[in-house]
């Protein structure tokens, strides 16, 4: 069922009548079904895996929860002094990381074998060939829907209970709806246990004003991906398709036309996704915040996929940099290179290793690796030359306001859409040579000649593209000051009637259904 | 006052929702193609809904009886009253939901069927799908005709494209038509409300010729297979059944046409099928030469479909036997009938002139839906 | 009780959304598994290991789906052509008839394509040594007995074409290329 289906609309129209007719106590069960079955609609013989990552997080929590009862009543049973009962707790504390590695180990090992397998078999193969027929060998399942999403929250589920940010669940049923709620599947966002586990177990009430605004949010996401984002995947695809042929201006325009299409289809689906999760009673948190108006990749990336950003930080790259191994090779880093390099040493491989872990999550392949290192890239970089740039405001009088600061957002869109360009052309050394060629092909007589138009869009297309990029910019600029949604508040009929008109803009203007093809009416006798 | 207010904003949310469904409406009867200039072979069907007065004879079948079969010819020779209710290549279930659909509102004496259909036992294309459906008023037969016709993953016959169609989108058309919204034309603003005429009861007119000697056709090829498929034949043993549940005669028929060939295999399954179930079945086809009908003059596509020369001496057979075997009744002493198939009449005769006119001054048509 | 209750409602609201949404599931799986089945192939033979059949005429080879204008620009000109907008195709397709074969080209998206080539005297034979009149053995030892149809007769699915060849009395009566879309 994917979101732009008729049957997803369907599906979530009767969920939402029927979830809001039931009792309270029932809703729960309501969710955790439709959450089975919307899972089951792309492939059904994958529930066993999400069934083992929900049986193995639940009994992992419980399992250190138990060894830190048992310590606590160990410590608590005899009279010890403090050194032994510090001894005691850093042995309790061992063990129970211990089940925690174990269980996150085995979370982490379904989504490796199933997302990654075939492609560490393919490298391993490329580098040592013992198998002529390496296909006989690949695994050829359809990946479970979200496993890359509910296995990294179960991750954090674990090691939050570890850290004893929040106590193991009993209830496995909870852990279930946690791990599969089925607005998160298809995109997230990411959400900690702490944040919607309550809230998927007793949902708040939905008023008009949640209700108003969340119809608002699903129309909104709709018409971005429909009459955007789909639309312009036409000549995403057909400049994506022969980068040979298109250079130059052709691969200027893939790079802006990307950033639309990523754009429109991300934070529409996830404006459907937290629109619909609302009118359920679940408040999920937000995953962007205006990311294109950002003026440093780093400052992006905290506006771009934000759950996704605090995963990374909370569970791979804040243990990443105190971690013992690390610290020890920054002592010998300290001893040999020197103390600069030293203090930088840790958060350096924090990084690096994040940046990597981050491009083969959004896919198992090269170019995906190849786009988590140029971010790191140039994260690094900036960060070094960070003191420079402090400098120069200080002396120039330059601030990040103004026209300065609409330099940096212009750069740090072109630079992160090109960066995305690995995406796009799946393809390492064809980015370089297309992005590259933008500077040394001068075509670009091509955005005047009509060119533009081969491409799959015409002329009604592109005006409309730009017109759905105003609204866009429009909305993100009325949102910068106060949110949209404080600003409507309390006006339904106007939320209402934006919805209204939202929806029927998107079914006339939507690029969906078996496209109309003229000429298959006009020529075609009886 | 708190009162007042939730009043306005519940009139303003009722509003916006009527609002859009006006636009959506709008949308649908603008974006729909209206098949009045070009091609017109999608805009036969519907024009069986503003019949006035019911029929004694209903043909239904494909392109074999919609450039046939002249209703109004029927009418002036044998005072029968008739309708054809023929789209280009209509699949033999779509023309048993059109004829169960007609049914349901009129009980004539006889139908035709014509049977070329019966090679086709499968979906063959969108568009053609389209041209015989989206003419229907939303019904269940329209919704029965809508499942049996749909490409599920089946191949496009011409393109070998893979196509899903989508149920809802028969439904609601503008699921299907939305993306014309950048190349509307003049005739789609003009024809929102109400689209011409352009069938005479069903018949599609072209008084042109363009003819072919039978050496000049293809050779035959002898197919692996000749055997009409079981949905087609399920279908027809249906038509059976509703007729006989109606008391309505069957009646098969096989139109004269050189191309597509018809092969003895399938003439010999109609003929055995006719026995078997005790229809009558009119082979045109094989009466052409006795009736005096010319290839080289009397079709206007090289031997497909007949022209309004070849049609009327077709339905001149045709009507001959039903007039005579069926005692279809000759209604023109009644007045009401009279008056109306008078102005059917005035219509015909003028369409002939305008035809005429046409091709002396031009050589050719390239109106009337002579595209190409 | 209240419980009891409580769960019972939801017991219903199960089997409910079960059954709508049981039905759109069911729709997108037909058209699924519809799909898979699609391919116009009649027999089993696999079209992924098989050759593509070519005709040679004149010197001239015909591969089916090739682009057709400079293929009928090298047979020279035709005995006669026959041009109709036919049932089956959008556009105009025309036969080219060339005395001992006939050639059908089709016309997409502005191009226009070979769709068929049909095989009509004993004066030109296979690449493969079949000719009409040859024996019914013959045509099995070149195509392989699992081409053989139902009705006894040859159809063989090749890359991008198939071959259907029938027989009367033993010997081949036909043969006919036919375009395929893999």
């Amino acid at each position: 069922m994917l979101y732009t289906s008729a049957e997803f609309i369907i599906f979530a129209a009767v969920l939402l009548a029927v979830y809001h007719t039931l009792p309270r106590v029932c809703k729960p069960y309501l969710l955790l079904l439709s959450s089975v079955i919307f899972f089951a609609s792309y492939a059904w013989y994958n529930l066993p895996f999400l069934i083992f990552t929900v049986l193995v997080t639940y009994a992992g929590g419980i399992a250190v929860a138990k060894v830190y009862e048992r310590g606590e009543g160990e410590i608590s049973s005899g009279e010890f002094d403090r050194e032994t009962k510090k001894e005691m707790r850093r042995r309790v504390k061992r063990r129970a990381k211990l089940v925690m590695a174990l269980t996150v180990t085995a979370d982490i090992a379904v989504l490796a074998v199933l997302k990654y397998y075939n492609f560490a078999l393919h490298n391993a193969n490329a580098l040592l060939h013992f198998t002529k027929n390496e296909s006989d060998l690949f695994i050829t399942l359809a990946l479970p829907l979200g496993i890359s999403f509910y296995t990294f929250m179960c991750v954090g589920y674990v090691v939050d209970v570890f850290r004893k940010k929040y106590s193991a669940e009993r209830n496995i049923l909870k852990v279930a709806l946690f791990a599969a709620y089925f607005p998160q599947l298809v995109q997230g966002p990411f959400s900690r246990y702490d944040e919607t586990g309550a809230q998927l177990w007793s949902p708040s009430d939905v008023g008009a004003d949640a209700l108003s605004w969340a119809f608002l949010r699903i129309a909104w996401g709709y018409f971005k991906k429909l009459v955007l984002a789909d639309r312009v995947a036409v000549a995403v695809n057909a400049l994506a398709g022969d980068a040979d042929a298109y250079r130059g201006a052709y691969a200027l325009a893939a790079v802006v036309l990307y950033s639309i299409r990523i754009y429109a289809d991300f934070t529409g689906g996830i404006d459907i996704t937290i629109g619909l999760s609302e009118a359920l009673g679940v408040k999920l948190r937000e995953n962007f915040i205006r990311p294109y108006f950002s003026k440093s990749i780093a400052e992006y990336w905290r506006r771009w996929h934000i759950s996704l950003g605090e995963w990374f930080r909370e569970y791979l790259f804040y243990p990443l940099s105190i971690a013992g191994p690390v610290g020890k090779a920054s002592k010998w880093v300290k001893k040999h290179v020197g103390a600069g390099a030293a203090k930088r040493f840790p958060v350096y491989v924090a990084t690096v290793i994040v940046w990597f872990v981050t491009g083969i999550w959004h896919g198992a392949a090269w170019n995906f690796i190849a786009w988590g290192m140029a971010n790191c890239v140039v994260i690094l970089i900036s960060q070094e030359l960070s003191p420079l740039y402090e400098k120069f405001h200080a002396k120039t009088g330059i601030g990040e306001g103004g026209a300065w600061g609409a330099f940096m957002i212009v750069r740090t869109y072109f630079l992160m859409s090109m960066i995305r360009m690995f995406d796009v052309y799946a393809d390492v050394g064809k980015t370089f040579s297309a992005v590259g060629s933008i500077f040394t092909t001068f075509n670009y007589g091509v955005f005047f000649d009509g060119s533009m138009l081969t491409l799959g869009l015409t002329g009604a297309d592109y005006a409309l593209l730009a017109v759905g990029c105003a609204v866009i910019f429009a909305v993100s600029v009325l949102g910068g000051k106060k949110s949209l949604r404080e600003r409507t508040s309390g006006r339904y009929a106007l939320r209402v009637s934006l919805s209204c008109l939202l929806a029927v803009a998107t079914l006339v203007f939507g690029a969906y259904g078996i496209g109309y093809d003229a000429s298959q009416f006009i020529y075609n006798q009886f | 006052m708190e009162k007042k207010k939730r009043i306005r904003t519940a009139a303003i949310i009722i509003a916006a929702i009527l609002v859009s469904l006006c636009l959506l409406d709008i949308a649908t009867r603008l974006c729909v193609p209206k098949y009045m200039s070009g091609a017109l072979d999608g805009a036969f069907i519907a024009e069986y809904y503003d019949e006035k007065l019911p029929h004694d004879v209903l043909f239904v079948g494909d392109c074999e009886v919609f450039s046939n079969i002249s209703p109004v010819a029927l009418w002036r020779e044998y005072g029968i009253t008739s309708f054809v209710r023929g789209s280009a290549q209509q699949l033999i279930w779509q023309s048993y939901y059109l004829l169960e659909e007609m049914l349901a509102h009129e009980t004539p004496k006889a139908v035709v069927f014509n049977v070329l259909s019966l090679k086709y036992n499968e979906p063959q294309k969108e568009a053609y799908n389209r041209i015989a459906l989206d003419g229907m008023k939303l019904s269940r037969y329209k919704l029965a005709a809508v499942e049996a016709s749909m490409l599920q993953g089946q191949r496009d016959a011409d393109t070998g494209e893979v196509v899903n169609e989508s149920f809802l989108s028969y439904v609601f058309p503008l699921l299907r038509y939305h993306s014309r919204w950048s190349s509307l034309t003049s005739d789609d603003v003009k024809y929102m409300y109400g689209r011409d005429k352009v069938t005479h009861n069903g018949y599609y007119m072209r008084v042109d010729a363009n003819g072919v000697s039978p050496d000049e056709l293809p050779a035959v090829r002898p197919l692996d297979d000749y055997t009409f498929g079981s949905t087609a034949t399920e279908y027809l043993d249906k038509m059976v059944t509703l007729c006989e549940s109606h008391g309505v005669e069957l009646i098969l028929m096989k139109a004269p046409s050189l191309v597509p060939h018809w092969y003895d295999e399938y003439e010999a399954q109609v003929e055995a099928y006719a026995s078997a179930h005790g229809l009558r079945y009119i082979n045109v086809l094989a009466a052409a030469n006795d009736i005096g009908i010319d290839y080289e003059t009397d079709t206007f596509d090289r031997g497909m479909h007949m022209n309004l020369s070849g049609a009327e001496k077709v339905t001149s057979y045709v009507g001959g036997i039903l007039s005579d075997e069926f005692g279809i009744p000759d209604r023109r002493g009644d007045e009401e009938y009279a008056s109306v198939w008078a102005e059917k009449e005035k219509f015909y005769d003028d369409m002939i002139a305008a035809q005429q006119k046409e091709l002396a001054e031009l050589g050719h048509l390239v109106h009337f839906g002579a595209v190409g | 009780m209240k419980r009891i209750i409580a769960l019972i409602i939801c017991a219903l609201a199960v089997v409910m959304l079960a059954a709508c949404s049981g039905d759109p599931a069911e729709t997108s799986d037909t058209g699924k598994s519809g799909g898979t089945n699609a391919p116009a192939q009649t027999n089993s033979n696999d079209a992924s290991d098989a050759v593509k059949p070519v005709f040679v005429y004149n010197g001239v080879t015909i591969e089916m789906n090739a682009l057709a204008d400079d293929v009928i620009a090298a047979l020279g000109d035709p005995v006669s052509t026959y041009e109709s907008p036919s049932c089956a195709f959008q556009g105009t397709d025309i036969n080219y008839n060339y005395g001992s074969i006939e050639i059908t080209v089709y016309e997409n998206e502005g191009e226009r394509r070979i769709y068929s080539l049909f095989v009509k005297d004993d004066l030109v034979s296979t690449p493969e040594g079949l000719s009409i009149g040859s024996p019914e053995s013959d045509a099995f030892s070149i195509y392989g007995d699992e081409s053989k149809t139902q009705s006894g007769n040859i159809i063989y699915n090749g890359k991008g074409a198939s071959v259907t060849v029938t027989f009367a009395d033993g010997k081949v009566a036909s043969i006919e290329y036919t375009a395929t879309f893999d």
